[in-house]
């Protein structure tokens, strides 16, 4: 059934948000453009002076050209490090080479050599967790100057630091998903594991180094003085030691080479395929600039973006007439049937149980999940607690997290409290989640926090006797307030990696489609649910 | 990932920009779609820019021989060099042409003066007599007196002076 | 008649003669060297001899080898075609000595006509007109500068364009003789020398002769031959255009004479410079049959080859002189493996695809999947079209090249398209240095249309290309160039 639109286009309202995601919008394309490219010009001469290309560009000549890439996590560490760390050092994203679609991690070495922060860490494991969930093969762009020392204690010791990388991809060596790494600069320490992990690698001579220490570190050790090529460059690895497969005598040339080898790659039967053609929306997702609200606390009607991001605007909704606050329906998207959860409104005990349902149909249906979230929590309060809303937001999140079928999801506007959990937040798997930049997440929003300190500090004063006045408990209220902004924001979450990245809305579609096709590569895990509490 | 193609000495880039709805590929500067391309048995029938063309094909090696409209082309496609070992090209001489060595007249290890005879030559009645374009040293000679070889077949290579950082 | 023929050559003549040969039931027998192995007439013979050489041109030299296979393969004469052992006085008194017939003249007139000095004396004794000439015996220079300049320095064993120097001021003399005896002496084992006056915008004009060996000769008419490139002959025709009668009669009693004299037996060919004001002088005679001997045959409805044969086998000539008559008008070219935007360099590659033009005759020496390797000449075939008049035979030819395919291998057909059109081609203003004059004009016309589709069937011919353009995954290849 094709949806029908309900927006005015030259109301007030409309206009206001317009204008307000678009510039909301321009900026997160400014952030983005200084995060990719913003650097030190002596940084560039230095890259450029050794006969090296930027990372960007050996990241255009590996794709095929004509397809799409989605870059996962551009402004990762924007708010961390202060500033030092641009994209967390690194460029990870989905592409297509040589007709595969594969994750891609490139180090960037124009920022501070391509040392690895610990956020580049997060985003490199992250980037290896999508392709061992999706079954994506993978190939490193290598050229980091190792870990950051100062730092060491954060991206080195515990479980998912920097281990948890070579751990992934022995992983991903073992299932039969195939890895590449290009070897265009120094692969040093543990850096030197991404090469030696990887199924195929390729090396740069002069410039291509593979060694478990560096020549500083070995004439500090043994006092042995070598330079880097003659300790693990290109001839060395190539004819003599055979850590490294394919010599080439520049940088173009190895991609050239890398291409080749990615052809080789057999391709394996994916779980998915789509059903039909691809079909734009019948509406405009430009007009997702206008119905996006510009107040956290403001609803929408969220069929209303539905309607720009699916196939020919259609939508099968499920059990339309009960728990109307969760939009469920099935849709095709670039021809990949989905299901879709859709937040217009909190959760109620029959949305929440609707919901649940549906993800089961999905389940039943091998349909991948689409959760378009815009939640500030469950209904609170004595009659809903009698109800049981409890007990239904638990069957809810055990649906969610129990099913088998890819998970996607988009924060499209606010993402508070337990709703985050029912609609398929970060901690529950979800193969790819993205953010819109109007996004904001927290435990509650930002001003019940503050509310709610401000009424905590009231009680406690009023305990011992005291009554706060009016001032103080306005500085408590705003000075929450101010923490929480900075942290609830999309800017913060993705600096974070709480989530694959910010979308611009029009994007959307293009995004959940390479997406949609990368999750459909792999089934989840066996089917069934834990136990319902009924 | 562009293709460098050559057409008559020219050096062309190609890239691949649609496949959808139709293949368009940027020849240069200019994008071209394409249609209807069937291509068969030496003969081909392709549809660019929604003008229909009919002729005959074939490819050797890497050069690609196409005839439409009374009008041979020879295209030489994208091969990638064998990565052997280094070896920048003031250092060694590559035969221009296909051809027989008539004569040989410096040896590995000669340390030559600019205009020096290095080989002769001969192909299809012609001769030719090669000489350094510059001093150099002679690293070895890799054709012999009779010998037959090809356009692009490495004659003569010289010693590489030493340089600084690799 | 000759029971069993052995072709001591290679390429397109040997294909030729191959074909005369099965016409008349005749016995064939082909050599070939390794190199040769996929060459059409190995297959085509009735038998095939490999000969052994480490250089291949050197095998179809090899006289004991080529001598030794007509034994073993009971063949009673040899056809040694054009070039290589053909205009070789010794090999034509070997063949003899060895009991076998030598299609071709007697040896002493090969030797005769082979040394250009000896050859130009006895023409003059026929009352034939030559170039103004000087032997190099004793003050060259002095002697040379009689004959007045332009000169033309020539080898007195050469032939072919071989050996031959302008030059066009005293100054340049010494220098000349002395490049052109040195290299007389490499190509031609002689070092003997002559200076003859070159003729400004000549026409190179021969006259197919056919001899008894006792004296009665006919002759077969003029071929004009001067588009030239490098003294290789490039287009020929039959007849000569715009050739007063009288002195197309005057040139081909000229020929006949000097055959007579000779006592010349079967086929022969005697050519001549003719001057922009209507003079004519004898250049040489070619002892064999010629390239454009197809020319000859189109205008004049008969077959060189089995006349040659004929003669070889003593029966005699089979025509008198005057028939038959020549009707309308042949025009060949030569499709060689060169590259005319390279100074016609010569070029290499393998025979992918051939395709002969239906409305033409295509006598090819090459066939699909053969090797074009430096080892051979670069000729590949000759295209023969013939009309009523000599407009309709270019437009023929014209035809005939557009419609040819031979692909694998760079080749001059579009060139001689070209050349074929050209408006002083059509009006028959013909001169040995038009090649070189026209060069601006023959340059192929840019088509950036056709350029376009070629290009792109070349990447479509390409596995990688087509990979990259049909096997890319949905719905990536739907979404295209996109990024976030």
């Amino acid at each position: 059934m094709q949806l029908e639109s309900a927006i005015r286009t030259n109301s007030p309202e409309f206009r206001r948000r317009y204008a307000h995601n678009k510039a909301l919008a321009a900026e997160l394309k400014r952030r983005q453009e200084t995060a990719r490219h913003g650097r030190p010009a002596r940084d560039l001469e230095r890259l450029a002076s050794h006969g090296k290309l930027l990372p960007r560009v050996r990241l255009e000549r590996l794709l095929d050209s004509g397809t799409p890439f989605l870059e996962l996590s551009t402004l990762a560490a924007n708010m961390a490090y202060g500033g030092e760390s641009p994209s967390a050092s690194c460029i990870t994203g989905i592409g297509v080479v040589s007709g595969r679609e594969v994750m891609i991690h490139a180090d960037d070495p124009t920022v501070k050599g391509g040392a690895w922060y610990p956020l580049t860490i997060k985003k490199i494991v992250r980037a290896l967790d999508i392709a061992i969930e999706n079954r994506l093969p993978v190939v490193h762009l290598c050229d980091s100057a190792g870990g950051q020392l100062q730092l060491q204690s954060a991206l080195f010791p515990d479980k998912y630091m920097a281990g948890r990388i070579f751990r992934n991809q022995c992983l991903l060596s073992k299932m039969g998903v195939q890895q590449l790494a290009i070897v265009f600069g120094h692969c040093t320490a543990g850096g030197a594991y991404v090469p030696a992990l990887s199924d195929y690698n390729v090396i740069v001579r002069g410039t291509g180094a593979v060694f478990l220490g560096g020549p500083p570190l070995v004439k500090a050790a043994t006092g042995e003085v070598v330079s880097a090529d003659e300790l693990g460059g290109c001839d060395l690895h190539t004819r003599t030691s055979g850590t490294c497969d394919y010599p080439a005598s520049s940088e173009a040339e190895a991609i050239v080479i890398g291409r080749e080898v990615v052809a080789q790659w057999q391709r394996f039967p994916k779980w998915r395929l789509p059903e039909q053609p691809a079909e734009s929306p019948q509406h405009d997702p430009d007009e997702l600039y206008g119905i996006i609200p510009d107040d956290i606390k403001q609803a929408f009607e969220m069929r209303e973006v539905i309607a720009r991001l699916v196939d020919g605007s259609r939508f099968h909704e499920y059990k339309p007439a009960y728990g109307t606050t969760l939009v469920c329906g099935f849709a095709h998207l670039f021809g990949y049937r989905i299901g879709v959860l859709a937040n217009n409104g909190i959760l109620f005990n029959d949305s929440a149980i609707k919901g649940g349902h549906f993800i089961e149909l999905c389940n039943q249906n091998a349909t991948p999940l689409l959760f378009l979230q815009n939640i500030t929590g469950y209904m609170v309060g004595r009659e809903y607690e009698a109800a049981g809303i409890t007990k239904d937001g638990a069957k809810m999140i055990m649906a969610q997290t129990c099913s088998h079928v890819p998970k996607l999801t988009v924060m499209c506007h606010g993402s508070f409290g337990a709703g985050n959990y029912g609609m398929c937040g970060r901690a529950f798997d979800g193969r790819l989640l993205f953010s819109w930049p109007n996004h904001q997440i927290a435990v509650m929003g930002g001003e019940q926090a503050a509310n709610t300190l401000a009424e905590v500090k009231l009680r406690q004063l009023e305990r011992t006797g005291e009554s706060a006045d009016p001032e103080t408990i306005e500085r408590i209220r705003k000075a929450t307030l101010r923490a929480y902004e900075e942290q609830t924001s999309a800017y913060y979450s993705t600096s974070e990696l709480w989530d694959d990245g910010i979308l611009d809305p029009i994007d959307t579609r293009n995004a959940l489609g390479v997406a949609l096709s990368a999750a459909c590569g792999a089934p989840g895990g066996a089917p069934g649910f834990g136990v319902f509490r009924f | 990932m562009t293709y460098r193609v050559r057409i008559d000495e020219r050096e062309v880039e190609a890239e691949i920009v649609a496949r959808r709805p139709q293949l368009s590929v940027r020849l240069g500067g200019t994008r071209h779609t394409v249609a209807a391309s069937a291509l068969a048995e030496g003969e081909f029938a392709i549809a660019v820019d929604g003008v229909p063309h009919r002729g005959w094909y074939c490819t050797i090696g890497r050069d690609a021989y196409v005839r439409l409209a009374g009008r041979t082309y020879l295209v030489q496609l994208p091969g990638r060099a064998r990565e052997r070992g280094t070896t920048l090209s003031q250092d060694e001489i590559r035969a221009s042409m296909p051809g027989v060595v008539v004569a040989v007249h410096c040896e590995s290890g000669a340390s030559l003066s600019a205009g020096d005879k290095l080989l002769t030559l001969e192909s299809m009645k012609l001769q030719l007599t090669l000489v350094a374009a510059h001093d150099a040293v002679v690293e070895r000679v890799h054709v012999a007196p009779d010998s037959v070889f090809e356009r692009g077949a490495l004659l003569v290579s010289f010693v590489r002076p030493k340089s600084g950082e690799l | 008649m000759l029971k069993r023929v052995l072709i001591a050559n290679r390429g397109e003549i040997a294909c030729r003669i191959l074909r005369t040969l099965r016409a008349l039931g005749v016995g064939a027998v082909v050599v070939y060297h390794h190199e040769d192995r996929t060459a059409p007439h190995v297959a085509l013979a009735d038998e095939a001899v490999l000969l052994e050489a480490d250089v291949p041109t050197a095998a179809y030299l090899d006289a004991g080898q080529i001598i030794g296979a007509a034994r073993r393969t009971g063949a009673d004469a040899i056809h040694p075609g054009y070039g290589f052992l053909a205009e070789n006085a010794a090999f034509a008194q070997q063949v003899q000595d060895a009991g076998l017939i030598f299609i071709g003249p007697d040896p002493a007139v090969i030797r005769l006509m082979g040394d250009k000095i000896r050859a130009r004396a006895f023409a003059v004794a026929q009352g034939v007109p030559v170039a103004p000439s000087v032997g190099a015996d004793g003050d060259f220079a002095r002697a040379a500068a009689s004959v007045g300049f332009p000169l033309l320095i020539k080898a007195a064993a050469g032939g072919g364009g071989r050996g031959m120097r302008i030059v066009r001021h005293t100054g340049e003399l010494a220098e000349s003789a002395r490049i052109a005896a040195a290299e007389a002496e490499r190509y031609f084992g002689d070092a003997r020398i002559y200076a003859e006056r070159y003729i400004e915008r000549p026409r190179h004009i021969e006259v197919q002769i056919v001899g008894d060996g006792a004296g009665e000769v006919v002759h077969l008419h003029e071929r004009e031959c001067s588009l030239q490139r490098r003294y290789q002959k490039i287009v020929e025709e039959s007849p000569a255009p715009n050739l007063p009668a009288r002195t197309r009669d005057a040139i081909c009693g000229a020929a006949v004479r000097l055959a007579s004299a000779a006592r010349y037996r079967n086929a022969g060919t005697v050519e001549f410079v003719l001057a922009p004001d209507g003079g004519f002088y004898f250049l040489e005679m070619n002892t064999r049959l010629q390239v454009e001997h197809p020319v000859t045959e189109a205008v004049l409805g008969l077959d060189l080859v089995a006349e040659q044969l004929r003669i070889a086998a003593g029966a005699g000539l089979s025509h008198a002189q005057g028939a038959p008559e020549p009707q309308g008008h042949a025009i060949e070219c030569r499709i060689c493996a060169e590259e005319p935007e390279h100074d016609f360099r010569p070029a290499t590659g393998r025979i992918g695809v051939l395709r002969p033009p239906a409305d033409a005759r295509f006598d090819g020496g090459v066939r699909e999947g053969q090797p074009i390797t430096p080892a051979f000449d670069s000729l590949l075939g000759k295209l023969i079209a013939h009309g009523a008049t000599r407009g309709e035979a270019a437009q023929k030819l014209e035809r005939a090249l557009h419609a040819l395919v031979l692909l694998g291998v760079p080749t001059n057909v579009d060139y001689l398209a070209r050349l074929v059109r050209h408006p002083e081609f059509l009006a028959g203003r013909l001169h040995t240095g038009f090649l070189a004059a026209h060069a601006r004009e023959l340059l192929p016309v840019e088509n950036p249309d056709t350029a376009a589709a070629a290009l792109l069937v070349a990447l479509l011919s390409d596995e990688g290309f087509r990979r990259s353009a049909f096997d890319v995954p949905e719905p990536h290849a739907t979404i295209g160039h996109w990024r976030n």
